[in-house]
């Protein structure tokens, strides 16, 4: 959630470095429905010691968008991309999967989400997704792929369609199947993806 | 008749609806469809092919690529490239598949003019309807065929392919 | 009343564990808020049911304005300002009418009932005078005297009232929480960044946790939102006459 003011804190007379709430409730208070479910929550700062596992991945999350967010996007509008080859952002990306895989890719999914007006990123980022497994990137890679299907832009759509095409999972077939094209020659293309699917699975 | 088979990225070409533009000409082409041509050394890689041997090209094309991905290819009439100046030069290609290693050419000394001739006769398939668009599975078909058949060695391919075929 | 609204957030508690981050339900989803233009992305759910980080969807309209949290046993709708002073964001009865088709759409679908409703608003109020702020503390606190001799810059209070709400003809016990604090931080203008020291107030109107049967639906949160609504704007009414703001 963010919020158009952030509050400083009390103990110091300091602007916190993260964006919290303006509320210190916890999922103790009574009858509170105010429940922590959201990204930007509060770390309540704790003298018993122990830093939870969750507040280190939200840590790590900040520290991707913070440390790589920048890089990516600038490798992303430089790279000289061709299909069929790593790109210098698949290499990047892939670096990063494996030590955190959960937080790149939520890492990509927030950049994508941010940047889905700039086509090279959204473009940059759906090349990115779709040469990985679908294991992999799941969820967030089908959610951007599926994000790209309705986008304005054709080529945006295409890569959604590629996504899909490349994963080749059943889900897959079953997403691609309700997806129409106003272009002739994408609606042609899916309609093969659709029929190499059904080959593959053995399904009409 | 012989044909160049060259790979284009054509959601680029698509970009300024030349399909329903009859007055659409080389001069409406997006920038990024130009760029995407990709000279090096001022030449476009292409191989030449008979007209009913243009699966060979493209396998010759896909055997060296990292992944499956749909890829689009155009077939250019070498023999309007020469009349319109273009020189074509046979030159060592880069394939896992062996038996098109000599088929490999190289459009050369392009420069604005003929870099747009080029891009003029890919205006003139993409309207005609003409390019060919070889999906995942069509892709994947050619490379086991062509590796059943003794054309293309598994191992040869790199590593990445391998692991999705 | 308020200068600037902070959160408006209605939650649907429920059984939603089948509303994953699936391309399938990502997909319905889409198609279900075509007219809203929300993206899918995902957020990591961390709650008491859930102690390990699950993955669950979230839709999002590209300007932030709108985000939709399928946790695994509620759905927050939050509306949030997409300009510094919030001119989006109306009132709080056209956030929950808003959220109200909003839940609509999905419970339908997803033929959904709940357990638990809520609706969480809050703001500040205008800048005040520092002698007026403490007058207002003077009126809410019977301090001790430590706090008699140095009066506080910030202070917090919460109060939880239960009472009884008929939500579609039945009487509900409901839980009403209200926060009036004095804050300080800054607002985020877009050239600049001013600082304040503010009224805060803040609501969370709820039924309680303990009743876990799912008797919700679409009409009882709409029946919910209006009562409730109702009960925020008498409390908003007897705080402006008594703090005089």
């Amino acid at each position: 959630m963010s919020e158009k003011y952030k509050l400083t804190t009390q103990d110091t007379g300091k602007v916190k470095e993260e964006p919290v709430p303006s509320y210190g409730q916890t999922t103790l208070q009574a009858g509170t429905t105010h429940e922590p479910v959201l990204e930007d929550l509060i770390d309540l700062s704790d003298s018993s010691g122990g830093v939870s596992e969750n507040t280190l991945n939200r840590r790590r999350l900040r520290q991707f968008k913070e440390n790589y967010t920048k890089e990516l996007l600038r490798i992303i509008c430089e790279q000289d991309f061709e299909y069929g080859f790593d790109s210098s952002a698949d290499l990047f990306v892939r670096e990063l999967m494996e030590p955190n895989e959960a937080v790149t890719k939520e890492w990509l999914n927030a950049i994508y989400i941010e940047q889905f007006s700039d086509i090279r990123v959204v473009i940059g980022l759906l090349q990115v997704v779709s040469h990985l497994q679908y294991p992999e990137i799941y969820p967030q890679g089908p959610t951007m792929a599926l994000a790209a299907l309705s986008h304005a832009n054709s080529e945006v759509r295409e890569c959604g369609i590629r996504a899909f095409e490349n994963w080749g999972t059943i889900e897959s077939l079953n997403i691609l199947r309700n997806v129409k094209c106003t272009e002739s020659w994408m609606q042609e293309y899916l309609s093969q993806v659709i029929k190499d699917l059904e080959k593959e699975f053995g399904v009409q | 008749m012989s044909l160049l088979v060259r790979k284009i990225d054509n959601a680029k070409w698509m970009q300024n609806d030349i399909l329903n533009n009859d007055t659409f000409s080389v001069e409406d082409v997006s920038a990024d469809a130009i760029t995407s041509l990709k000279t090096s050394g001022n030449a476009l890689s292409a191989w030449q092919v008979a007209e009913e041997a243009i699966e060979d090209a493209v396998l010759a094309i896909v055997s060296s690529h990292q992944h499956l991905d749909t890829i689009d290819v155009v077939c250019l009439d070498p023999s309007s490239l020469e009349s319109n100046r273009i020189r074509l030069q046979s030159t060592p290609g880069s394939t896992p598949l062996k038996d098109i290693f000599g088929q490999h050419i190289d459009i050369c000394d392009l420069t604005y003019r003929t870099l747009g001739t080029v891009a003029e006769q890919i205006v003139h398939i993409l309207k005609e309807g003409k390019v060919l668009r070889y999906t995942k599975g069509n892709i994947k078909k050619l490379l086991y065929d062509a590796i059943n058949q003794g054309r293309l060695q598994k191992d040869e391919l790199d590593e990445s392919l391998r692991k999705r075929l | 009343m308020f200068d600037r609204i902070g959160r408006y957030q209605a939650s649907f508690f429920g059984n939603l564990a089948d509303l994953g981050p699936s391309p399938e339900v990502s997909s319905n989803l889409l198609m279900l808020f075509k007219d809203k233009n929300l993206l899918p992305s995902t957020f990591q759910e961390i709650s008491p049911q859930t102690p390990r980080p699950q993955t669950r969807l979230l839709l999002s309209s590209q300007n932030n304005e709108w985000n939709l949290h399928f946790a695994t046993h509620r759905l927050d709708i939050e509306k949030n300002a997409t300009d510094p002073k919030g001119s989006n964001l109306g009132t709080a009865e056209e956030f929950a009418e808003q959220a109200h088709e909003f839940f609509t759409r999905i419970l339908t679908e997803f033929k959904k009932k709940g357990n638990r409703i809520s609706l969480i608003t809050s703001g500040l109020l205008k800048e005040m005078p520092q002698e007026k702020l403490a007058d207002i503390y003077d009126k809410l606190f019977k301090q001790i005297p430590f706090y008699g001799d140095n009066p506080p810059f910030e202070w917090n209070t919460r109060s939880v009232a239960r009472m009884t709400l008929e939500i579609n003809g039945i009487q509900e016990s409901i839980n009403v929480i209200t926060n009036i604090n004095r804050v300080r931080g800054q607002l985020m203008q877009p050239d600049n960044i001013l600082e304040f020291d503010r009224i805060e107030i803040g609501f969370d109107i709820n039924t309680i946790q303990g009743n876990q049967e799912t008797r919700f639906s679409v009409d009882a949160i709409g029946s919910f939102f209006s009562g409730a609504n109702e009960i925020r704007n008498q409390i908003l009414k007897d705080v402006e006459v008594f703090l005089d703001v």
